[in-house]
C-alpha cells in the first residue's frame, strides 16, 4: 500500500505541478461557473452508509468514493458500487429491500474473470 | 448503464491517469466481461485532448450517457479533471454506437460549462425538477454538488448557470482536526449519484468524498493541546514556503514560456524543460530545508494523534472516503 500510495502522490504532483495546457478548441482559461444560488434545508442532514462491518469507508485505498446504484446480480434489488483511488470496484449486495437497502460486506466486482480495475496511475 | 441496448446492464468508467473511457460490458446474473477501452468512430480513444502530446493533458475523467438530441441514441458527456464537460455524438446507432472523433464543449448560462471549484466534473444526468427535461447534476472537487438545470427544449438541450444543492466543503479537506467521538462532515472532490433512495419518488443524492484528517487523541491536558497547536502552527509556515517555493516555480515558467502558444507546452522538449526546472527547485537547499522541517514537525505531530488508518509511517494524517446520503425532504 505505500508504494502505491507513493505513487498516487507523485501523480498528483505531476498534476498539479504541470500547469494545464491543451488543443486550441479547449476554452482555455475558462474562469469557473458561480452558482446562482445555494439550497437551503432541502436535505435531511447527511449520514454515511455503512455495510455489515460497519462505515464504509475507503480511506485505506486513498478515499475518493464514487458511488453508483444498481441491481448487479440480478436479484430484483439495487446493490451500491463504489469505487475508490485503487481503482478497483467494490460491490456492497444489498440482503435488505430497495426501499430500506441492508449491505454485505464488499467484494471486488469482476471481469473477465479477475477484479475490475480501471486504471489510476 | 446498458451501453449497448441489449437489455444487459453493463459498467461504465472514468479513469484518472490516463483519463480514458471504460466499458465493462455485461454479461447477465453479475458477470462482466474484461475491461474495454471506449474508443470513437476512428478507433482512437476518446480523450480531454484527442491529439494529446502528453498523457498528463487529458489526466481525470467522469462519463455519462445521454440521448442529448432526442434520437434514440446515447451520447456520451465526459467531466474533466479541469472541471468542463465536453460532448462525444453517437453517430451510430444504439446497438451500434460510433462517437464522434471531436469534442463538443458543453456551455451554460452561454459560457463554457465549469463546475465551482473549478476541477473534478463529474456528470450525472437526471431530471432533478421533475419538469420532463433531463438535468447535468455533478460533484466537484470543492466537495459540493451543483444541479444545471435543462433550460431548453426536448431534443435541445440547453443549460441555466449552475444552483449548488450542497454547499462547498469548508476547508482545504487536508489535515482536519478531528475532536474525539465527533463525527465528520462531508470532505472534498464530491463523486455522486442520484437516486431515489428510499424509494419515496423523490431523488436523493449519494455523495462519496475524499478527507484526510487527524484524529485528536482522547484526553489530551491543556498544555498537551497547547503544544500541539504550536507544532501545527510551526507546519502551516513551513507547509506556506514549500507552496511559496512552487508559486515562484510557476512564475518563472510562466516567464520562459510566455512566447509558446499552450497547445505547445507539451512537447518533448518543453515538458523537458518544466522537469529540468522543477528538480533544480526540489534539489535547493532552501527547499531541503524546509521538507525536512515539514517532515520532522509531521513526526512531531504523532503523540497528539490517533493514527490508525494511517497509510503512511511517519504521516498523521488519516485518509477516508465515505459516501454520504443526502435524503430530500
Amino acid at each position: 500500500m505505500n508504494s502505491l500510495l507513493s505513487i498516487s502522490v507523485a501523480a498528483i504532483l505531476i498534476v498539479f505541478a504541470l500547469p494545464l495546457a491543451a488543443d486550441s478548441d479547449v476554452p482555455d482559461d475558462t474562469p469557473a461557473n458561480e452558482p446562482v444560488r445555494v439550497e437551503k434545508d432541502i436535505f435531511h442532514p447527511p449520514v454515511r452508509l455503512a455495510a455489515e462491518d460497519g462505515v464504509i469507508d475507503c480511506g485505506p485505498s486513498w478515499g475518493h468514493a464514487g458511488p453508483w446504484v444498481e441491481d448487479v446480480d440480478g436479484d430484483g434489488v439495487k446493490d451500491l458500487i463504489v469505487g475508490d483511488f485503487s481503482g478497483f470496484l467494490r460491490v456492497y449486495r444489498n440482503l435488505g429491500t430497495n426501499k430500506a437497502p441492508r449491505y454485505a460486506k464488499a467484494i471486488n466486482l469482476q471481469a473477465g474473470g479477475k477484479d475490475a480495475q480501471v486504471p489510476i496511475y | 448503464m446498458d451501453f449497448d441496448g441489449d437489455g444487459i446492464l453493463d459498467l461504465v468508467s472514468g479513469s484518472y491517469d490516463p483519463g480514458e473511457i471504460y466499458l465493462f460490458r455485461g454479461l447477465g446474473k453479475g458477470q462482466f466481461a474484461a475491461r474495454e477501452t471506449i474508443v470513437d468512430k476512428s478507433g482512437k480513444p476518446i480523450l480531454r485532448v484527442p491529439n494529446q502530446k502528453e498523457r498528463v493533458e487529458s489526466f481525470g475523467s467522469w462519463m455519462a450517457m445521454v440521448d442529448w438530441e432526442d434520437r434514440g441514441v446515447l451520447d456520451i458527456v465526459v467531466g474533466t479533471f479541469d472541471g468542463m464537460m465536453f460532448l462525444r455524438r453517437n453517430e451510430g446507432s444504439r446497438a451500434k454506437p460510433a462517437f464522434a472523433a471531436t469534442n463538443e464543449w458543453v456551455h451554460a448560462g452561454g459560457k463554457p460549462l465549469r463546475v465551482p471549484g473549478g476541477a473534478h466534473a463529474n456528470p450525472v444526468i437526471a431530471d432533478w425538477d421533475g419538469d420532463g427535461l433531463w438535468d447535468i447534476i455533478t460533484g466537484s472537487a470543492d466537495g459540493g454538488v451543483y444541479w444545471y438545470r435543462n433550460v431548453g427544449k426536448r431534443g435541445r438541450p440547453e443549460f441555466a448557470l449552475p444552483v449548488a444543492l450542497v454547499a462547498k466543503h469548508d476547508g482545504i479537506g487536508y489535515s482536519e482536526l478531528l475532536e474525539p467521538d465527533r463525527d465528520p462532515k462531508p470532505g472534498i472532490r464530491s463523486q455522486i449519484a442520484v437516486v431515489d433512495y428510499d424509494g419515496n419518488g423523490k431523488l436523493d443524492l449519494l455523495v462519496g468524498d475524499f478527507c484526510t484528517n487527524l484524529h485528536i487523541k482522547k484526553q489530551l491536558t491543556p498544555e498537551q493541546r497547547g503544544e500541539f497547536q504550536s507544532v501545527r502552527d510551526r507546519q502551516a509556515k513551513a507547509s506556506k514556503q514549500l507552496g511559496d517555493s512552487m508559486g515562484d516555480l510557476r512564475k518563472r515558467y510562466d516567464e520562459v514560456m510566455k512566447d509558446v502558444p499552450k497547445s505547445e507546452w507539451h512537447t518533448p522538449e518543453n515538458s523537458k524543460k518544466w522537469t529540468q526546472m522543477y528538480q533544480e527547485m526540489r534539489t535547493s537547499e532552501a527547499y531541503k530545508k524546509h521538507r525536512s522541517e515539514y517532515e520532522s514537525l509531521q513526526k512531531d505531530l504523532l503523540q497528539f494523534v490517533d493514527g490508525r488508518g494511517a497509510t503512511m509511517r511517519d504521516i498523521p494524517d488519516v485518509p477516508h472516503g465515505y459516501v454520504w446520503l443526502f435524503r430530500r425532504k
